[in-house]
């Protein structure tokens, strides 16, 4: 069931999935590539423009991978010969494998920071909390985010999962961006009270929406379970 | 018995499947038609589990989906309009991927029905035409010895000549008595000449449900001059037309009933019976 669940994790990275599900906010990329680090520096020094994609390529790693791996099987593992348990091992392992894939990419990405010695441990520990946050949020979706008929929001609505992924996501996203500008601006040398503006918040809002949004897990499995749920509403 | 639906129902939001029973044995061919909406999709969905009914019972070779999912799925061979496999796969990598999840696979057989069907197994699934897609989940659903075939409106996107082709395959499938077909469709001129049985449903509900011989002895189409078709007695008409050509009725048939002899008569087509019985009054909906 693994190499099955890591085959068609890989097999979701292909041009005509990025076409169908990730064009409608490449410009978001594409904002975040060039026009926002131009604008805030990060193109002054190449130290600054390293820590910068150093943290962008795991972010956008983790959306991209929201996007594509929303939590519901390929269409045919609900015609095959499957126990209701098979389906959910596939459906868990499937989204077990996204967190992890994802958080270890961003400690990939932060270890050459980290060799660089350019930044207290502390923010370090911040940098891959982001990333672990921002992976169980989008990993734990039924429906794919933006711009669509029915979107994540409209979907949890009633349960108030889609606010809280939504307030989650924000804090996690300024967050990541938030300790890039500091790293960047301060050449590395960020201050205890710098990073405290962005311990504090973690600790009291990012923490508290990522408990009760994995309380929703069982509900999104649930789900993913079903096809009439899936894809026919 | 293959497959038994007792009084399955089902709401989908504002459509609702009503009350549908049927049971079909084994060596069968039922053709489940109706007009676009009446729910022949759904139908099928429930029949493949796909979709949970909120009343009735589904029995497949005696067993429920509850106590033995497993055992049902590898008796069934679907054809979906659904684009079920995975497009950036080949043909022959979809067939390995998902043929292993199946006790009774056969690449062999799979490989023989894809050269079959003029299919090649090296080809990305996305590449396919819809009709081309439709045959290689045609070719598929032949390679594990499922029992039941479920076809969903898979004739409309075949060519002529692999139509053909289709009906010879379906006629050696039941040919040894132990497989049975649903074959989905609106396009019922086939059916008359493959079908064993016939479902008809219309707005979630059952018109008629019966044997092809039974149905085609049910009614009859009569054809001549409106004053003589309105002599006939209301209660045995379905629904009456009339055209340049003459005035038609379907009516309601037994063996004992006499015509007027300037009237034609004769067994209608199932795409007669599906037109007139859709067109008929609304008063009178079941039968």
């Amino acid at each position: 069931m693994m190499g099955r669940v890591i085959k068609d994790y890989f097999a979701a990275f292909r041009w005509g999935n990025f076409k169908e599900k990730v064009a409608h906010f490449l410009y978001l990329v594409v904002y975040f590539a060039t026009i926002l680090p131009a604008v805030s520096g990060f193109f002054d020094k190449w130290e600054y423009a390293l820590v910068y994609f150093l943290m962008m390529i795991p972010t956008i790693h983790i959306l991209n991978s929201g996007a594509l791996h929303i939590m519901k099987m390929p269409k045919m593992m609900y015609v095959v010969p499957l126990t209701k348990d098979m389906k959910r091992e596939y459906i868990v392992k499937s989204a077990i494998f996204r967190i992890c894939f994802c958080s270890l990419l961003g400690m990939i990405c932060t270890l050459p920071l980290v060799l660089l010695g350019i930044c207290r441990v502390i923010t370090y520990v911040v940098m891959v909390y982001d990333y672990v946050t921002f992976a169980l949020l989008l990993c734990g979706m039924n429906e794919r985010y933006g711009i669509e008929e029915r979107d994540a929001w409209q979907e949890a609505r009633s349960d108030c999962r889609g606010l809280i992924q939504g307030i989650d996501m924000i804090i996690t996203v300024i967050s990541l961006f938030g300790i890039a500008c500091m790293l960047s601006w301060d050449g590395g040398m960020v201050n205890v009270y710098a990073n405290l503006l962005f311990i504090i918040p973690a600790i009291l809002f990012q923490l508290p929406l990522t408990i009760k949004h994995m309380t929703y897990w069982n509900t999104a499995v649930e789900k993913a379970l079903s096809y009439e749920r899936s894809f026919d509403k | 018995m293959l497959l038994q639906l007792k009084d399955i129902s089902k709401s989908l939001g504002k459509f609702r499947i009503k009350d549908i029973s049927v049971e079909l044995p084994e060596g069968y061919i039922m053709g489940l038609i109706g007009p676009n909406g009446s729910g022949k999709t759904s139908l099928i969905h429930i029949i493949l589990g796909l979709y949970k009914a909120n009343a009735g019972e589904l029995l497949i070779d005696g067993m429920s989906y509850e106590d033995s999912e497993v055992e049902i799925r590898n008796l069934i061979g679907t054809v979906l309009l659904d684009e079920l496999f995975d497009h950036s796969a080949t043909l022959k990598e979809n067939g390995i991927n998902y043929g292993a999840y199946y006790k009774n696979f056969s690449l062999e057989t799979l490989e023989m029905y894809m050269k079959r069907f003029g299919l090649d197994g090296d080809r990305k699934f996305k590449k396919l035409s819809k009709g081309e897609k439709l045959k290689f989940q045609f070719a598929f659903a032949l390679s594990y010895e499922a029992k039941l075939l479920i076809l969903d409106e898979p004739t409309a996107n075949f060519d002529p000549s692999f139509r053909k082709e289709f009906f010879a395959v379906l006629k050696e499938y039941i040919a040894d008595g132990t497989k049975s077909v649903i074959l989905s469709t609106h396009l019922t001129e086939d059916l008359d000449k493959i079908a064993d049985y016939i479902l008809y449903i219309e707005n979630g509900g059952t018109i008629f449900s019966a044997d092809i011989e039974k149905l085609r002895d049910s009614y009859r189409l009569l054809t001549g001059e409106k004053y003589k078709i309105n002599l006939l007695p209301k209660e045995q008409v379905i629904h009456v037309e009339e055209s340049n050509y003459g005035t038609r009725a379907l009516v309601n048939h037994r063996a004992r009933y006499s015509y007027d002899k300037e009237l034609t008569v004769a067994v209608p087509t199932l795409e007669e019976l599906m037109y007139f019985i859709t067109k008929r009054d609304k008063g009178d909906k079941r039968r």
